[in-house]
């Protein structure tokens, strides 16, 4: 499949219609689905929530493009409902939890892996060991509230073991900026790279945020106060990688390219026909709303797209375990913390982190409560006394 | 602080806003709907029960190991598929119900000083014997050459049932003694799960039938400790003096 950033018309705006049985069609089997493909939904999820997000933005400080960004946001909100309620009702909100650290884990390895700046790779890095760490955190919970194995969402594709310690992972906020990419040399797998992470960040803190209250539990109440904090930090740190002096038209075409990505990587990656033919879909409709973007773009600033749009898409995100590249990263960079926006050697973070981290945890740490001890067993804690 | 029901500013009824909700039926509006066709909700609801995918499905059993004997015989026309999500359900309920017994372990402990002697005894016991049935159906499942880490369909759809136990047990709002009929409804589905399973493992062959019907002892000697704590529980929060079911039975 070869498609062209530069030149590809997708399907014109008007030809892009849903209707209300469309969007609320058949969830999936959380017992019959490949991973990757709820993994996959997840994040297309998070990337249509970003995108409409930024055109709210975007809409707040630009009367004469109003209309264009209504009509492409008005799409962009039935294609993400017509993506998340693909998810079944019988996945709790703790077994989606479970879901989306999965997202965070294989996306970012991925990423990292298939990033050409080194700065933003170990940055990619970083955070994936954060991730990697609430998803052990979150699997203790599963396993001794509900007593369910976090290993029926993950399908063995990923590890349960600790990562870099939740109570370690609270910085002062100057210590989760980072230093920006230079809009002027990054290659354009980079920007969407980070674009790609501050999606799936976003749309992890906002779900944390939203089920949290919902547990009665007061540990699982606990945990997720402390982890939505630390996605959080995630976005910050991720949002803080793209340059500011990019217009935000550019940032606008990038948007709209991400979305043309990851939905090309999905086409590329999907195993279940049905889902493949949502992705084929949307595909063709980004391409529409990329087109509109780059005519605007072209029209409004006087720069040809060419310079932000190469010609040919990137190789598609890589849906497969990381297992290996993970177990890498932890074992050379699992102690590496950062102060301000550089990684260093342990024992160097800053006076505000020690202290905003000393006092957050001054009266207990969730994630070490949930977890003392936890070992991930086929089949729960409870299997392995038979 | 003990958590006792007392009556206080519950704002839910209409009976606490009368000249508001008086404002809010002095309306025509509210008659709109009288005569209105209602049923086009639940005709979407049947057309969607017609149209869905199932939940799932039930992984292949990896061989046909110890059993296979008596369950071989029983295979020709016989679904076992049927027995293994069962099983699988039964496995996930007593799974679930340990954590929900540790839950309520937590609230007995707790309160221990105005609770009837031998309560946090009971509880705990009741949880390690959970526990034992977990691990019973566990070594069924693998002894038919199924996975016992796998989720079947009814396994996923006892844990959606079990999640409002869960929550209720789980909230420190709500104390030991209210917090029981989550127990009480659990032992009851228990019970009758397991007599269901029993009569399907019974006509499969299945060779553990005796450590089944065991289980199933054991199940209702938990069903009348949990009734007969709640029923008692209940007469002293109302200061009553009531003659339980199992007080009348053992006259």
């Amino acid at each position: 499949m070869a498609i062209n950033l530069q030149t590809d018309k997708g399907v014109s705006l008007p030809n892009q219609k849903f209707t209300w049985k469309e969007l609320a069609g058949k969830p999936y089997s959380r017992l019959d689905i490949d991973a990757f493909s709820r993994v996959r939904i997840i994040l297309m999820n998070g990337i249509e929530s970003e995108s409409i997000r930024f055109s709210h933005i975007l809409a707040r400080l630009s009367r004469d493009i109003r209309i264009p960004l209504a009509e492409i946001r008005r799409c962009e909100q039935h294609q993400q409902t017509m993506v998340n309620w693909l998810n079944p009702a019988d996945q709790s909100p703790l077994e989606t939890t479970i879901g989306y650290e999965q997202v965070a884990i294989e996306v970012t390895a991925a990423l990292a892996q298939n990033e050409p700046d080194p700065y933003l790779a170990q940055t990619y890095r970083f955070g994936l060991l954060e991730d990697f760490d609430h998803m052990y955190r979150y699997s203790a919970l599963l396993d001794r509230l509900e007593g369910k194995d976090a290993n029926n969402i993950l399908q063995s594709y990923t590890d349960i073991l600790p990562g870099r310690p939740t109570k370690v992972e609270h910085r002062a906020p100057i210590d989760d900026l980072r230093q920006p990419y230079d809009r002027k040399h990054a290659e354009f797998i980079s920007r969407i790279n980070t674009l790609t992470l501050v999606a799936g960040e976003y749309q992890t803190h906002d779900y944390y945020m939203h089920v949290g209250p919902f547990f009665s539990d007061p540990v699982a109440r606990a945990l997720y106060a402390e982890i939505a904090s630390i996605e959080e930090q995630h976005v910050t740190q991720y949002e803080s990688l793209i340059d500011p002096s990019e217009s935000w038209l550019e940032q606008w075409l990038l948007h709209e390219a991400t979305e043309v990505y990851n939905y090309y990587s999905c086409v590329q990656t999907e195993t279940d026909p049905r889902l493949k033919a949502i992705w084929e879909r949307f595909l063709d409709y980004e391409l529409g709303h990329l087109a509109i973007a780059r005519e605007i773009f072209q029209n409004t600033e006087h720069r040809d797209a060419a310079e932000i749009l190469p010609d040919a898409m990137p190789e598609p995100i890589a849906y497969e375990s990381q297992r290996e590249f993970v177990r890498e990263t932890l074992r050379q960079e699992v102690g590496l913390p950062a102060n301000e926006t550089e990684y260093v050697q342990s024992g160097n973070e800053s006076v505000e982190t020690l202290a905003y981290r000393s006092h957050m945890n001054s009266e207990g740490s969730p994630s070490e409560m949930v977890s003392a001890g936890y070992v991930w067993k086929p089949g729960t804690e409870l299997a392995s006394a038979a | 602080m003990k958590k006792t029901l007392s009556m206080g500013m519950n704002r839910t009824g209409i009976a606490m806003a009368p000249n508001l909700t008086e404002e809010m039926r002095n309306t025509e509006a509210l008659k709109v709907g009288e005569g209105t066709e209602t049923r086009a909700p639940h005709v979407l609801r049947m057309q969607k029960v017609r149209e869905a995918d199932p939940i799932g499905t039930i992984p292949l059993p990896l061989t046909l190991r110890g059993g296979a004997g008596a369950i071989g015989k029983r295979l020709s026309g016989q679904k076992l598929e049927i027995l293994l999500d069962k099983l699988g359900e039964r496995l996930a309920f007593e799974r679930t119900g340990t954590r929900l017994y540790e839950l309520m372990l937590n609230k007995a402990r707790s309160e221990e000083a105005d609770l009837p002697e031998g309560t946090v005894f009971l509880i705990e016991t009741i949880c390690q014997e959970e526990k034992r049935h977990f691990q019973l159906v566990a070594e069924i499942l693998i002894g038919l050459g199924a996975d016992p880490t796998s989720m079947t369909p009814s396994a996923d759809l006892t844990a959606v049932q079990s999640a409002g136990l869960l929550a209720v047990a789980a909230d420190p709002r709500v104390p030991f003694l209210p917090s029981l009929e989550v127990l009480r409804t659990a032992e009851l589905i228990d019970n009758d799960a397991w007599d269901s399973l029993i009569l399907l493992a019974e006509a499969f062959g299945v060779e553990q039938i005796e450590p089944m019907r065991a289980a199933k002892l054991t199940e209702e000697r938990h069903l009348r400790s949990i009734r007969n704590l709640a029923d008692n529980g209940l007469a002293v929060a109302a200061g009553l003096e009531l003659e339980t079911e199992h007080e009348k039975a053992v006259g």
